[in-house]
């Protein structure tokens, strides 16, 4: 049981439960914490910022570093609302198209030219915030088609909400492709030893290309569900995004070595940050705890993560034995 | 990056409205009756939960907002709970929506975005949950949507510093001249309306032009770089006449970049005229050494006491008024001690 829980694709998991639990002591019988108004707004959370989650988490896992994903969210947040005044579907068509075509570029710009993707990626925010900017007139745009608003945070089944579900869905769909297809193990092979996946036949540079493509569409969609959803696009950007899609996925079992991580375990690091800001907010903390508790629990699991700490500790309480022996 | 920019945005918080200024005597009697304490029983909102959702948790003004609005509430028995967006709207929407969900009697919110507050308003008015804007409001045309807005008139405020200008060229001996905005953040909110009954006001004298309206995001090293620039760029063409910083940290940082660039900044004959706003200290002590010629009020504190009373009125079962506007005074020489205390906070 305790090796199961201690293996790498639980450990997000167990990290998920440990902050349930904790908060639910916290709030003691107060009954503001395990309630459904908690759920909703937990996986309403979910639904702001998994998604880009789970785009930064696949480029994370092979070895490369999507920022422009930042840009992409207010850019096609400001697209879709500009566009999609009258018929919502042509704007969220719109922005994803632009979301999927900036992926792609950048994914090929990175492979064709050998570069970092950071570098890349840093060009491509810079570009996308930009962009919103011209666009919008550096003014902050109203969304008037306040019916796709409401329609988008209503509830359904007591806790879900569209929006909500159509990141569960991006989820599941994404966790199926990787425990049905070779494609997962594609990309792990990618992240752990890029020559030797090409060597054993995989085609690297393309599933870069769509890794990319892939991550620039996650963002744009949960940019346009957003914006719809508060009835507004602001260039500068709705909410920050960039710090918990990274905090998301390193808590969700990938490594910023690449190789490793999943789906589904950057689905639970993604809803254990919903769980601790909602949960927080419930109990009434101030905003900074917040940030201190998702630094800490942050800290807590890349201390659990680093191998090579652990052998030191070990070595250290060694060398303090021999050392008090002699 | 997109922190960059909302964090320098703070002042956007700040209030607006439209609508004439109140006259001097009813700008006394509201000051009188703020300074009173309660006058009718508290018992109606004893024990009425409150969520009051604020947008920063550190800046002077929103705290001074804060910490006068918990003091006045608790004394009239509320049970007051704070939130903090941090200026991110899609997290204000979610804290409306929760307490929403949390039943609370009464909910309080400084919108951090005048659009993006708007569908959980929509919400809290479906839910039956009332609701009182303080500070800002949320765009125009939702007014159904809340109980009452306390805070000031934008608009009236930019058209009272558009005047100050005005009467200063005038004392400065000039018949008109070149005047340059360097504002809060223009995206949103407070700055766009400051801007407009500037320009509104200046428009009574047909000699002065507007020759640049700058955004500076409420920031003050923004505002020293682009005033400098602005001095460089007219210096050629006979130099600025006027500059008007939105609120007195860019006025003061404006009357740095002058003394920087060798302008005389003293408002004497032919000198360059500074008008600032929202009274803070900075901007007294310019006033005081005669380098800013006015600056226009929003004080803080006293907008935390009137929304509380407000919502008092209404647990009393009395209907507030749709607007509860503070009241604006115009600061110069003449009367800068007696604004000394409520501007330092």
């Amino acid at each position: 049981m305790w090796r199961y829980l201690d293996g790498p694709h639980a450990r997000p998991f167990a990290v998920l439960a440990a902050c349930i639990m904790l908060l639910a002591l916290v709030d003691g019988d107060n009954g503001r914490f395990l309630s459904a108004a908690t759920a909703y707004s937990t996986l309403q959370t979910f639904a702001t910022i998994s998604l880009v989650t789970l785009g930064l988490g696949l480029t994370m896992m092979i070895r490369e570093f999507d920022l422009s994903v930042v840009g992409m969210y207010g850019m096609a947040g400001c697209i879709a609302v500009l566009t999609g005044t009258h018929y919502p579907w042509f704007g969220l068509w719109f922005a994803l198209a632009v979301g999927l075509i900036a992926g792609i570029v950048q994914g090929f710009i990175i492979v064709r030219l050998h570069l970092a993707s950071v570098g890349v990626t840093l060009g491509g925010l810079l570009v996308f915030i930009g962009i919103a900017f011209v666009l919008t007139e550096s003014r902050s745009l109203p969304y008037d088609n306040l019916g796709v608003a409401l329609l988008l945070n209503e509830r359904v089944g007591g806790i879900f909400s569209i929006r909500g579900i159509v990141a569960l869905v991006f989820f599941a769909g994404a966790a199926a492709i990787f425990a049905w297809t070779r494609l997962g193990r594609d990309i792990i092979a990618i992240g752990s030893d890029r020559r030797a996946a090409m060597t054993t036949g995989v085609k690297v540079d393309t599933l870069i290309i769509g890794i990319f493509a892939f991550s620039g569409l996650c963002a744009a969609l949960s940019g346009v569900l957003l914006s719809y959803s508060l009835a507004s696009a602001s260039p500068a950007g709705l909410s920050d995004v960039i710090a918990p899609a990274a905090a998301g996925a390193i808590l969700g079992g990938v490594s910023l070595g690449g190789g490793s991580g999943r789906p589904l375990g950057i689905a639970a690091g993604a809803l254990t940050l919903a769980v601790l800001r909602s949960g927080l907010n419930a109990v009434g903390a101030p905003p900074f705890v917040n940030d201190i508790t998702m630094g800490a629990v942050l800290l807590t699991v890349a201390v659990l993560d680093g191998p090579y700490l652990a052998r030191r500790l070990i070595e250290a309480r060694r060398w303090a034995r021999r050392a008090l022996g002699a | 990056m997109t922190c960059h920019h909302r964090f320098h945005s703070w002042l956007y918080l700040m209030p607006r409205h439209r609508r004439g200024l109140a006259c001097a005597f009813a700008m006394m009697m509201m000051v009188m009756m703020t300074a009173l304490p309660p006058s009718h029983a508290a018992d109606e909102s004893k024990g009425k939960k409150i969520a009051f959702l604020q947008t920063l948790a550190t800046h002077p003004y929103v705290v001074a907002t804060t910490r006068s609005f918990r003091t006045r509430a608790e004394a009239l028995g509320m049970e007051v709970t704070f939130f903090t967006s941090m200026l991110d709207a899609a997290l204000q929407a979610q804290q409306i929506d929760d307490a929403i969900a949390r039943k609370f009697d009464l909910v309080v919110v400084v919108p951090t975005s005048e659009q993006g507050v708007v569908p959980a308003l929509v919400r809290a008015k479906q839910a039956g949950v009332p609701v009182v804007i303080v500070n800002n409001t949320p765009k125009d045309g939702t007014e159904e949507l809340y109980l009452s807005f306390v805070g000031q008139d934008q608009t009236a405020m930019g058209r009272l510093a558009g005047g100050a200008m005005l009467n200063a060229l005038k004392d400065s001996g000039r018949v008109g001249g070149k005047v340059a905005m360097i504002t809060g953040a223009l995206q949103q909110g407070i700055a766009p309306r400051r801007v407009a009954g500037f320009r509104e006001a200046a428009r009574a004298n047909p000699k002065v032009e507007i020759v640049a309206v700058e955004d500076a995001r409420w920031d003050t090293a923004t505002s020293e770089r682009i005033a400098g620039q602005l001095y460089a760029r007219f210096a050629a063409s006979g130099g600025l006449d006027a500059v008007y910083g939105m609120a007195d940290n860019q006025a003061a940082a404006a009357i740095r970049a002058a003394e920087a660039a060798g302008i005389a900044v003293s408002g004497k004959p032919k000198q360059l005229v500074v008008i600032g706003g929202n009274c803070l200290k900075e901007g007294l002590d310019a006033i005081k050494a005669g380098k800013m010629q006015a600056t226009i009020t929003q004080i803080p504190t006293e907008l935390g006491v009137r929304a509380a009373d407000v919502i008092n009125e209404y647990f009393s079962g009395k209907k507030p008024p749709k607007e509860v506007l503070l009241p604006l005074a115009m600061v110069t020489k003449a009367n800068v001690a007696q604004w000394e205390a409520p501007c330092t906070y």
